[in-house]
């Protein structure tokens, strides 16, 4: 696979949606523009953070306050109860058994912590 | 036909005992699938074993005498051959079941308003995919639990890592792996590892995304200990333990993980070796088939 590894990141526009709408409900208050691109992190140009702030908000997936130039937002939160209730639905559903279900990390036991701790000091010290 | 019968039942066996390894030392796009492939043959040739030593059972009609002395299987394998049958078909169907039926509460989740990625108000740190229809979508859902757990960095890699399951089509390679392990219990370590092949192939696309080895590893890292200490303060059913994360974590704190192309040829090899023998043991049968016809 050419590219893997590459030290530069590449994002879709996608993937920049995500990003800032997870870095909006992380936050504990609406955030303006310049304060996402900050929470953010990385090498996001101001004007493509805005850019698509102004993209969710069309979507209705942001709500924008304040004037305009002068703008906070915050996630729209609408779905996100209904959601949970949804998500417990398919986690005691059964999708937790085998390996249906696509998800990040599993929970670890005792002896994984341990190894994981230990995975992570090594790359630490070296 | 007495050896070439067995060998689809005896690739299995390979297949699950090497599962572990290999699938560490796979590359792991191609790998995920060249074991699905596997596996899904594996178990239809276990189904076509058990048929044709089942239907053996027929020939105890006396006229068929002569049939039986050229088939010297025992009535007791035969029996065994439908036992396995009628158990993995009732697996089979469990398991397509509880397919469906996770598919449509996943899709009920799909549903709900808002863009790719739907953010969950929950506590608990947790994130995983919903596939899409055949024509795409599909969603990242993630509670807020998890997002308040993580860096900007590790958000950046945990995104990027669900999506990558969605577009390269994980949720098909994964169904097949959990229909094959029904059919066949035996492959049930080759469909824990095809797990682990997925997670491997999000992570290196993950890699790509976020630029960096070590921050896709801190924030598996993170996320793991994060719903770890969540599991133990509020009594959370342990999920289902894949081939563990940590062992994701050291893949990608090695600079470029030594995978061996020349499996991949193994595990292809060894497959076609028992599609080739169910089918030379299906002509062998079919031609006594005719034999007992003729006479």
């Amino acid at each position: 696979m050419a590219g893997r590894g590459a030290a530069r990141s590449r994002r879709s526009a996608g993937q920049l949606e995500g990003e800032i709408l997870s870095a909006l409900w992380a936050a504990d208050g609406p955030m303006t523009a310049a304060e996402v691109q900050v929470a953010v992190g990385g090498d996001l140009a101001y004007n493509t953070v805005h850019t698509i702030l102004t993209r969710l908000h069309a979507k209705g997936q942001v709500h924008r306050l304040g004037p305009a130039g002068r703008s906070t937002y915050r996630p729209v939160k609408g779905a996100a109860e209904v959601a949970a209730e949804q998500m417990r639905a398919v986690l005691n559903g059964g999708a937790d058994r085998g390996e249906i279900l696509m998800r990040f990390v599993t929970t670890l036991d005792a002896a994984d912590e341990a190894a994981l701790r230990a995975a992570l000091d090594a790359e630490g010290s070296s | 036909m007495t050896v070439a019968v067995y060998l689809p039942l005896l690739v299995c066996v390979v297949l699950a005992v090497s599962s572990r390894a290999v699938a560490k030392a796979l590359p792991p796009r191609a790998g995920l699938w060249t074991l699905t492939a596997a596996a899904v043959i594996a178990a239809a040739g276990t189904v076509w074993t058990c048929l044709l030593l089942g239907s053996l059972l027929v020939d105890d009609i006396p006229a068929f005498d002569a049939a039986e002395r050229l088939v010297p299987v025992h009535d007791a394998v035969s029996l065994v051959g439908v036992a396995i049958l009628g158990v993995g078909a009732v697996r089979s169907f469990l398991a397509l079941r509880r397919l469906v039926q996770a598919r449509r509460r996943l899709r009920r989740l799909g549903a709900l308003p808002g863009g790719e990625l739907l953010v969950v108000a929950d506590a608990r740190p947790d994130a995983f995919a919903v596939p899409g229809s055949r024509t795409g979508g599909g969603r990242v859902v993630v509670t807020q639990g998890m997002l308040r757990a993580l860096d900007a960095g590790q958000r950046r890699a945990l995104i990027a890592h669900e999506r990558a399951h969605l577009r390269a089509r994980h949720s098909v390679a994964l169904a097949l792996a959990e229909l094959a392990a029904a059919m066949n219990p035996l492959l049930v370590p080759v469909r824990r590892s095809i797990g682990f092949l997925c997670e491997r192939d999000a992570d290196e696309d993950a890699v790509v995304v976020a630029g960096s080895r070590r921050l896709v590893a801190q924030a598996l890292a993170a996320a793991a200990l994060a719903r770890s200490a969540s599991a133990a303060a509020s009594s959370l059913a342990p999920g289902f333990h894949q081939l563990s994360v940590a062992e994701r974590v050291s893949a990608l704190l090695t600079p470029e993980p030594v995978t061996h192309r020349r499996l991949l040829w193994a595990v292809g090899a060894m497959t076609l070796l028992a599609a080739g023998a169910a089918f030379d043991a299906t002509r062998d049968f079919a031609s006594i088939l005719v034999m007992l016809v003729a006479r």
